[in-house]
């Protein structure tokens, strides 16, 4: 089986979906992990993904998913929380992120466009506690993220999202940030 | 002259004479919000705002100043190098995060829809200090002042104008 951990997994994952888009030989053989500080959602693994990773976890997976969880850690912490999320990777395997567009809000901004879905991709939702943004990431941003952790990126893409507030549906943009862990037999003779 | 003043206290004296009063319960003749509204959820600026008008003296002024956003979202779109300060003036810092960001527009749409009258708006490069960590650090960035007043409708003027209309 190849093993995938859902870091921040909330209540409604699409990481089947992305493994399929990305990773289609992988289709019917992921076994997923599921990690959430929530415990309302029921999570394998109960983590608060602000402290470090449980060790035994460390380089189990062949794939970690952070899907729309890195813009509510605090800003300062987020190049930390990305490092650990990618030491639970094994040599070889994957990691993906998504986060919202910053740059598409920010442009949506100077048109003129203050819309719920502008406002909440940078400020997020606000219903509840864990729904508010900390921090956003251009295209750019994420560049320096996959290096300050130690990834290769294999893709980085703008792509529509749509998200649900109070059974309203909006339309936004996101980043999906996709790397490969290379262990040190990987890269020589590079 | 009774005066709530919340938020950046070096504003304070930016805005109003020596001799004004600075109280906590109303009713105020002059509000300033120096730094503030984007502190608080987006959900919760229309209520604040709500508040305040109804606890200000009829002819009474609120000044508000907050972070430009637009002037923040020029930088992040730019080629160039984007400065701390851009990047603060959306996000804030730990220890004073903004939950919401206001483009002058969308400040004077708050107001107004309170029931404010904007009589200025103007945006303004000022030094933005603020401490990551230990280290203290200084960036130019841009942030937008309105001044609201709150005016009564008159209802002698509204008889008057349904005169006017009425012949």
């Amino acid at each position: 089986m190849i093993k995938a951990i859902d870091v921040g997994c909330g209540g409604n994952s699409f990481i089947l979906d992305w493994v399929h888009d990305y990773l289609p030989e992988w289709d019917g053989q992921v076994e997923i992990t599921n990690m959430d500080g929530n415990e309302e959602v029921h999570p394998d693994i109960l983590h608060n993904i602000l402290t470090p990773m449980p060790k035994e976890l460390k380089g189990q997976f062949d794939f970690a998913y952070m899907s729309h969880v890195l813009e509510h850690v605090p800003w300062r912490d987020s190049v930390s929380v990305a490092m650990e999320v990618a030491s639970l990777v094994k040599d070889g395997g994957y990691m993906m992120v998504n986060v919202p567009s910053m740059e598409w809000a920010c442009k949506e901004i100077l048109r003129g466009n203050y819309d719920m879905s502008v406002m909440m991709t940078i400020y997020g939702g606000q219903d509840d506690e864990w729904l508010f943004h900390k921090c956003g990431f251009t295209k750019p941003a994420l560049e320096v993220l996959a290096k300050r952790i130690g990834m290769k990126i294999y893709s980085l893409k703008e792509s529509q999202v749509l998200i649900q507030i109070n059974e309203k549906i909006y339309n936004a943009m996101q980043h999906t940030l996709f790397m490969r862990k290379e262990g040190n037999d990987l890269t020589l003779g590079d | 002259m009774r005066v709530l003043a919340l938020g950046d206290e070096s504003q304070k004296s930016r805005y109003f004479p020596d001799d004004v009063e600075f109280v906590d319960e109303g009713p105020f003749d002059a509000v300033l919000l120096a730094s503030t509204l984007q502190t608080i959820g987006r959900n919760q600026v229309q209520i604040a705002l709500k508040k305040l008008y109804e606890d200000l003296v009829d002819g009474g002024r609120i000044v508000v100043t907050v972070p430009a956003l637009e002037w923040a979202c020029r930088q992040i779109v730019s080629e160039e190098e984007i400065g701390l300060g851009a990047y603060i003036s959306i996000y804030g810092t730990e220890d004073q995060p903004f939950l919401a960001g206001f483009t002058m527009l969308w400040l004077r749409r708050c107001l107004e829809e309170v029931g404010f009258i904007v009589v200025e708006a103007r945006t303004e490069t000022f030094k933005m200090l603020f401490a990551i960590g230990e280290l203290k650090k200084e960036e130019h960035a841009k942030q937008h002042i309105a001044i609201g007043v709150k005016r009564e409708p008159d209802p002698k003027l509204a008889l008057e104008w349904l005169d006017d209309k009425s012949h």
